[in-house]
Formats: structure tokens, sequence, C-alpha cells
């Protein structure tokens, strides 16, 4: 019984690390992915239609707008990501504060939850009954954690964290929260323990950290936009800038902080990390970047740079790369798949699609 | 020779009290441009409408009274018309002959015209730039004032009060002599709109009440006539207004929003007209300055923008016999844009008008130059045929255009860019119709308007930026009809009015925000000094973005109920209105719903005292 136990927590804990901030069902022998994925397409700030898509990969197609279709009612408005977990996908939707729980399967709506929510990002589950929801806070500044209790689902916590609180990674009891900076700035990486639910200690990396991702040697890489300046016309203003870097954690410090020369705005994101977890990918510009965990620098030429993309990930299943395109805030975007720098696939999804969640 | 004009004001005047004006002499003080509008679909608000909206915005008055398709944020939100398919800023919107629509952003929001402050509203369909100018793509408003001599003095005073904190203080004393009017309204309006609604964005469904929806508005009008002699007439007119909003959320969003916006504007003009043998001149000097303070505490945004328009028009009307009428004018308007940019239009414009037997026609054109550069030419032929007494046959034909806004070319933040390379939209706008004058009344058109060159902002390197990027093409029917039949004391009327619009673009995909059906079926009855309408208003779904999702149709149905009282000098007007009287739940767009059921009600005490004739 107590090994069984070990087993499933044991299972749960490689299975988070192997797809970092994803997402999968302890009990379930598939890995995360095989089913699927979900996209996340943000909409038009105020207008009220975002939504999500499935990529089926038994039939290979893509179906839009799932939620509104199933359920009959909008998503919402700017859904910011998805995390499957336990036969239930909890779609976070920053602008309406809520976190809309669907049945993985059929989509259906089990439960808003709203209660103790002010401006959610990711939600990560680091238990079988316990979740940890990065939240802005109403002003964009005031960032937390909400602990989100999955049996009643309903916030149980909040946990004060720097400003901007974005992506969170869980490795053994551990979670990092990558403190993006929200309406403002930050340069630092927040360490909860989940079993006190308190922060312990940071890791300050370079400003405005959004996204970080586990190696193969367990070492956590962070990703960070850099800050921006502006000149009166609204340009660059560059001697004042920050640049976008990427910082290698080894043991809970910052070992090594690799930057990009150039200044341009949105700055680098979205970091992800292939299967074997020895390359990562980011985007900076709307183009895609290859880098391995063992390179000393930054490339200088992109992967891929032909298109101009808004969301990226790294396919678990087939290390495809799901680049997500967002031509703008009104019209349907769209998902190109690449094997390599091989474009294999591509569909139309809904507005402004900015990532997905793998089932 | 406008054609037709809905009218309930001759079942109104036969029941009302006051008949004691012999000697209304209403003088045209502005441009006598509205006579040209041969050819086109024109609707004008009657008076009975006027005065039972009286107490509400222009935007309450189209809504609820279903003049054609507005896009509106709710009830104290943004409303914007869109004719025929076509963007707010495809409507030029003219106040005594001046346009009102902001040279920053294009569009003029609705909610800020109080129905009070004006004494006539014509929708006129389709393009008229040749007459208009700029943005007269897809139709054109124009509120008016009168003068009226000879009415001694009046004063007046309203009191309303409605549902969610509704409230209207209005006043306004005039005095009118044979030679001398002088009038000043003031008002004073809110509301809190904090209505419930079941909010179907989360599972289970919960009972709300909007919130951060409140508006304010108080302002004043004030004008002057005076008949220096028989053939001159000065005219001066001063608007100032204030009006401070609460930006709501949407309705998925569960923290009530916090930003707000303050538009503060005041506007004035200088008239002369001067008829003189075979002809008549108009000179118009109006100055507007208009203050837009945006907020939002929670990203610490103040946005603070201000512009100056000042417009000049010189127009020449001369008789030339031979029932053959020519009107010609020059238009200089400067705009400045206060701390962005500033811009010189010049504009010529010519409108030959024939009448000969059954046929009447109008030829126009306008020629304008934004700084020295030459906008498209803008043609305009249209005509009327009066083939039989009951029935009349009109078309037209127009080239249309608009210049772009401060905004679309100039605008600069850090996520967004102005483009100062865009070039003008340009239309092509044809309508064919008829008119009918017969057991039912009514006018039925056909359109289409080709809009070439649209203006969109879209997202480029991380960057919001506009761009010449799409064609639209409306084509559809509009048409109303009116029934009118007493039975015995009691006089009744019908209208219906339906309008079918297809707006697509370059993919022949639909327009969002553009229903395809629409239809308005007012009832009214008027029994001694009762009156009573109904109003149920049919908006068909609309798509709400270009992937697909839509607005499912829907219906709000209104009724009114007013007695008219008099007492020596003193006239009363008790009013009661109940709006979406099946308490329907209604959204104009996906997250802004309307209020349920909800009733407003009121007085208006006028108090005249006629002149002493001799």
């Amino acid at each position: 019984m107590k090994s069984k136990l070990l087993l499933r927590l044991l299972l749960f804990a490689s299975a988070l690390v192997a797809v970092q901030a994803c997402e999968n069902d302890p009990s379930r022998v598939v890995p995360v992915g095989a089913a699927g994925y979900f996209v996340v397409n943000e909409g038009g700030f105020g207008n009220n239609n975002t939504s999500i898509s499935f990529f089926d990969r038994s039939t290979g197609k893509m179906t839009n707008n799932v939620f509104a279709d199933k359920n009959g009612r909008a998503l919402g408005d700017q859904a910011q990501s998805i995390t499957v977990f336990d036969g239930k996908a909890y779609v976070v939707v920053q602008h309406s504060a809520k976190i809309e729980v669907i049945d993985a399967d059929d989509y259906s709506s089990i439960k808003t939850i709203s209660d103790g929510i002010e401006s959610p990002r990711y939600l990560l589950p680091v238990s079988p009954t316990k979740a940890y929801i990065s939240d802005w806070g109403a002003d964009g500044v005031t960032g937390s954690v909400k602990v989100l209790d999955l049996t009643s689902m309903s916030i149980t916590k909040s946990i004060s964290t720097g400003k901007g609180p974005n992506e969170l990674i869980l490795r053994e009891d551990k979670v990092y929260v990558a403190n993006s900076g929200g309406y403002d700035t930050d340069n630092t990486v927040d360490i909860i323990d989940i079993s006190t639910d308190a922060v312990t200690s940071h890791i300050t990396v370079g400003d405005n950290p959004n996204s970080l991702r586990f190696d193969k040697d367990g070492n956590l890489w962070v990703i960070s936009t850099g800050q921006f300046a502006y000149n009166e016309d609204y340009s660059i203003d560059v001697a004042h800038s920050t640049k976008s870097t990427l910082s290698k954690v080894v043991n809970g410090t910052e070992a090594a902080r690799l930057s990009i020369d150039d200044i341009e705005y949105p700055g680098a994101a979205h970091l992800n990390i292939n299967k074997a977890g020895d390359n990562l990918y980011y985007i900076f510009n709307g183009a895609v970047y290859s880098v391995s965990t063992s390179a000393s620098t930054l490339p200088a030429n992109a992967l891929i740079g032909d298109k101009y993309f808004y969301g990226l990930a790294i396919d678990p299943i087939t290390d495809e790369i799901i680049g997500c395109e967002a031509p703008d805030f009104s019209s349907p975007g769209a998902i190109y798949i690449y094997n390599n720098t091989t474009l294999s696939k591509t569909f139309t999804v809904g507005i402004a699609p900015n990532g997905v969640g793998f089932k | 020779m406008l054609g037709f004009i809905l009218s309930f004001d001759a079942l109104a005047q036969k029941n009302a009290a006051d008949t004691t004006t012999l000697l209304n002499e209403v003088v045209i003080t502005n441009t006598r441009l509205q006579a040209y509008a041969i050819g086109h679909y024109v609707q004008r608000v009657d008076s009975l409408t006027s005065k039972l909206s009286g107490v509400g915005n222009a935007a309450e008055l189209f809504r609820k009274f279903g003049f054609g398709h507005i896009r509106s944020y709710g009830v104290g939100g943004l409303t914007t018309p869109s004719f025929r398919g076509t963007g707010a800023s495809h409507t030029a919107i003219l106040w005594n002959g001046i346009n009102i629509i902001s040279p920053l952003n294009g569009q003029s929001d609705l909610t800020l015209l109080p129905v009070t402050f004006i004494d006539d509203v014509q929708l006129q369909s389709g393009g008229s730039a040749s007459l208009y100018g700029s943005g007269a793509i897809g139709g054109t408003i124009q509120f008016n004032n009168k003068a009226v001599f000879n009415q001694g003095l009046n004063v007046s005073l309203t009191e309303n009060a409605g549902s969610f904190k509704t409230f209207f203080h209005g006043l306004s004393a005039s005095y009118s002599s044979k030679r001398f009017i002088t009038s000043t309204k003031v008002f004073q309006a809110s509301a809190e709109n904090n209505f419930p609604f079941l909010n179907d964005n989360f599972n289970p469904p919960k009972k709300d009440v909007r919130q951060h929806d409140a508006i304010e508005q108080h302002g004043v009008l004030q004008q002057n006539y005076f008949q220096i002699n028989q053939r001159q007439l000065l005219s001066l007119r001063f608007w100032y207004q204030d009006n401070h909003v609460e930006i709501p959320e949407i309705a998925s969003v569960t923290i009530p929003g916090k930003s707000t916006q303050r538009d503060q504007f005041f506007r004035s003009m200088i008239g002369w007209n001067y008829d003189y043998k075979n002809g008549h001149l108009f000179v118009q000097s109006a100055q507007v300055h208009h203050m837009l303070d945006y907020r939002n505490p929670n990203t610490n945004t103040v946005s603070i923008t201000t512009f100056n328009s000042i417009i000049n028009t010189f127009e020449n009307t001369v008789d030339l016999g031979n029932d053959l009428e020519w009107t010609s004018g020059a238009n200089y308007t400067y705009e400045d844009a206060i701390d962005v940019r500033s811009r010189n239009r010049f504009a010529l414009y010519t409108a030959f008008k024939q009448q000969s037997g059954k046929w009447q026609n109008v030829l126009s054109a306008r020629q304008e130059t934004v700084n020295g550069k030459l906008t498209p030419f803008a043609p305009s032929f249209g005509l009327q045929y009066d083939a039989f007494k009951v029935l009349s046959f009109f078309g037209n034909v127009s080239r249309n255009y608009r210049i772009p806004t401060f905004n679309d070319l100039y605008w600069n933040d850090a996520t967004a860019k102005g483009n100062p390379d865009l070039k003008m939209e340009t239309s092509w706008s044809e309508e064919a119709g008829l008119k009918l004058n017969w057991i039912i009344q009514g006018q039925l058109a056909l359109f289409s308007n080709q809009v070439d060159e649209m203006i969109y902002w879209t997202q480029t390197a991380g960057k919001w930026s506009p761009q010449n990027l799409h064609k639209a093409w409306t084509r559809g029917l509009e048409s109303m009809g009116t029934y009118r039949k007493t039975f015995g004391k009691v006089s009744g009327e019908l209208t219906v009015r339906y309008s079918y619009t297809l707006a697509t673009n370059e993919d022949g995909k639909d327009l969002v925000f553009t229903p395809h059906h629409e239809s308005g079926t007012t009832l009214r009855l008027g029994w001694r000094s009762y009156y009573f309408s109904v109003t149920n208003n049919y908006t068909g779904f609309q798509y709400t973005d270009e992937s697909n999702d839509v607005l499912k149709a829907y219906d709000v149905a209104n009724a009114w109920l007013s007695k008219d009282l008099s007492f020596k000098k003193l006239t009363m007007m008790f009013m009661i209105e109940m709006n979406n009287m099946f308490n329907s739940q209604v959204s104009t767009r996906p997250g802004y719903p309307l209020p349920g059921r909800n009733f407003k009600g009121g007085l208006t005490i006028r108090f005249n005292k006629p002149i002493n004739q001799k």
C-alpha cells in the first residue's frame, strides 16, 4: 500500500519533470501528450472571445472552439494557459480572473473557479490534491501564487511572490516561479516549498524572467525578456534598456547568464526543451532559436525565422516544434508544426494562439 | 420634396393643447444642403418620438425607437452608428452643418448628444461626401437647431427618474419675438446602471450586478438669433458639456473595472444668412474644442487627448431660373490635435438641382485638399421620378472618401505606431428605390457600397500599426412603411422597418457586428390627450470576430405612455416608459449586457406667455 503510493508519487514527480510545467494524470501509463494537445487562443483583449482548440493525435485533426461549442457559452476574456491533470483541463482565463475546469475528454464544463483569483497566468499541479496558480494581482504588480484545493476546487491560500509571477515548474518538493515583472519589473525566481506553501528563497536572474525548464542534468534554465526603456518618440532607448538573457541555475544559484545582443521588443520568451533534455528553444523577435544546454553563447541566427510566432511548444512525444502565429488579435491564428526546420503541418486555430497544453 | 418623412405630427398636433402659436416662423439658419438629398433614403425623427425620448441621449433615441443599426458597449458605453454595414468612422455626424466627428479617432459617441438640445434629427443613408465631405460613406446624421420666431416667453422644467438610479433634470428658457430669439437650455443626467443580470460566464451561472458603469453628464446650450432686417439673420450658438463615464469590465471579469473617461467639449458657431434677389448667402464660423481624458488606475494609464477645430463655411445658393438651383461653397477647416499635429483642410463644393415636370435631379461634387494634398474627387448624381401620384422612383450614385484620423497617422506608444503613409479610403455608393404615398406610406431602397483602401489596425513585428488593408462590399435593402387609421376618437399608426445587409470583405467573409436582418415595429395610439407607443426591435445574429463567433439574435420591446395636461399658461406632460418589456437577456456585444425590464417616469412643465399681438 505504502509502496504503491510512493510509486505513484514518484511517477507523478518524474512525469512533471519530464514535461516541465505540463500536467499529467499519474494513474495513467500513457505519457503526457499521447492523446494530443489543447491550443490556447487568447482572443482580442476585451472582446470576450478567447477559445481553445484540440488537436487529436489519433485522427490528426484540429477541432476549434471546443469549449463554446460544447457548453453554449463563451469561454471568457484572454485565456493565458491550459493544464491537463487527472482527466480535467484547467483553462486559466486571465482577464476574466477565473479558471474554467472542464472534462478533458468531452470539454463539458465542471466548474468555474473565480473566488480569490485576480489575474491568473499559469496553473501547476503539485500533488494529487493541490495545484498552484501564478497571479499578477489586480494591479499587475502585487504578485502571488494561489493554492488551489483540487478536491473542493477552491482557493485555500495565497502566497506572496515577486511581481508578475508567470510560469511555474516543480522539481522534488519545490516549485520555481518566474517573476516576469507584471506591469512593472522584477528579476527573481521565487522558490516555494510545497509542503509548507511558503517562499523559502529566491534566485536573481536577468530582468523579467518569464519561463523556465529543467534540463537532463537537473539544472534550471530561465529566460528573461530584459527591461525596455523608451525614448520620447517611443522608439526603444537602447542605452537604458537591458538585454534578453538566458540564465543557467545550478543548485539554486545562477551559474551563467547568456545574453542576446540585439534589443528588440518584446524580448526573449517561451523557453522550451526537447525530450532528451539537452536542447533548449525560445522565441526572440518572433523567430525560433535553438541552443544546446552545453553552449556558452546564444546563437546569432534563428532556427526558424520566416514566421512571426506569438507562442511556442515542443511536442513531448515527437519532439516537433509547434509555433503559434497570431497575425493580429481579431482574425484566426495558425499553428505551424516543424520536424526540426521542415514544416510538416499547419492548422487554422482561434484568435491569437499563445501556447499549448498537452493531454 | 425631401421625400418621405415619417410623421405622427399631425396626430400629435390634433390633440395638442397648445395651439396658440399662430405665427411660428421657422427659419433655416444653416447650410441649405439638406435640400439636395434627392435620390436618397432619408428618415426624420418626428416630434412625438423626440418628445418621448426627450430625456435621453441620441444613443437611446436610436436604440429604443429602432432607427438603423448602432454598435454599443452597453447603456453608458460608447455608441456609434453603423449605416448599411459600414463602420463608426463611415458616418458623418453634423451639428448645424459642422462635422463633430473627432479628427483623432474618427468617431463621435451618440451618448454625448442630449435629445433636448436638438430640434430636428435627420438620418440619410448612403454616401454623400460631395455635400458633407470626409467620412460620409455609409450615411449622415444631421442634428439641427431651429430658429422659431414669435413664440413669446417659454420656460420648461423636466424632472425624470428611473431604474438603477437614473435621473434627468432639464431646464430651458427662451424668449422669441418677431426679430430676436434667445434660448438657454441646461441639463444634468446621471445613472448608476447597477442593474442585475444573470452572468452565464460562470458555472454555475451567477446572479450578478453590473458594476462601475455610472455616467454623469451636464451641459448648457445657448442660442441667439437676430433678424437684422428682412434679408439678414445672425445666429450665435454655444454648447458646453462635461461627461464622466465609468468604463465597466466585460461581464466575464469578476473584479470591477476602474477605468474612467471624461469628455469635455465646447462648441460655438456664428452664422450669417443673407437673402438677396434670387439667391441666398450663408457664412458660418465654428469652433470645437474637445478634451478626452481616459484613465486606468490598474495600469497607471493616463491618456489626455485634446483637439481644436475651426470650421469656416461660405455658401451661396442661387436660383438660375427654369427650375434650376445652384449651390456652391467653400469650406476651410483647421484641425489641431494638441501635441500631435495640425492640418489645414480646404474644400470646394458645388451642387445643381433641377426640377422639371416629374423629374428632379441633383448633380454635385467636392474637391478637398488636406495640407495641400488632394483628396479623391467626390462627385454624386441623384434623381427622383414621380411616376404616379402615389409612387416615385429614386436612385443615386456617388463617390466618397475618408481621410485618415490623427491616431491612424501619428499614434505613437510602446505597442502601437501610426502610419503617416496611409492612403485615404474611397468608396462608390449606389442605390435605387421607391417611395410610396398611398394607403401605406413608405420607402424601399436597394443599395450597394464598395469601400476600398479600408484602414485596419494590425500587428506586425510586435507593434500595432494601421494599413490600407481591406476592401468591403456592403449591399442590401432598407425599407419602411407606415399605415395610419382612425377608429372613432382613437388614432392609430403602425410602422414597420426592415433591413437586410450583407457586408463582406475581399475574401467574401462577413464583416463583424453587422447583422444580416434587422427590423423594428412601432404601434402608436392616441386618444384625447393620451399617447401610447410600443416598439419591438429585432436584431439578427451577427458575427463578433473573424473566427465566426456569433452574437445570437435578440428582440427588445419598449413601451411609452404619456398624458398631456394644460392649465392656463401651463402645459404638462406626464410620461412613463417601460424598457425591455419582456425582460430579455441581451448583450449588445459579447460580455456587455443590457439591463432587463426597467422603468422611467417623469414630467415636463412648460410655461408659455405668448407675445402680445398688436
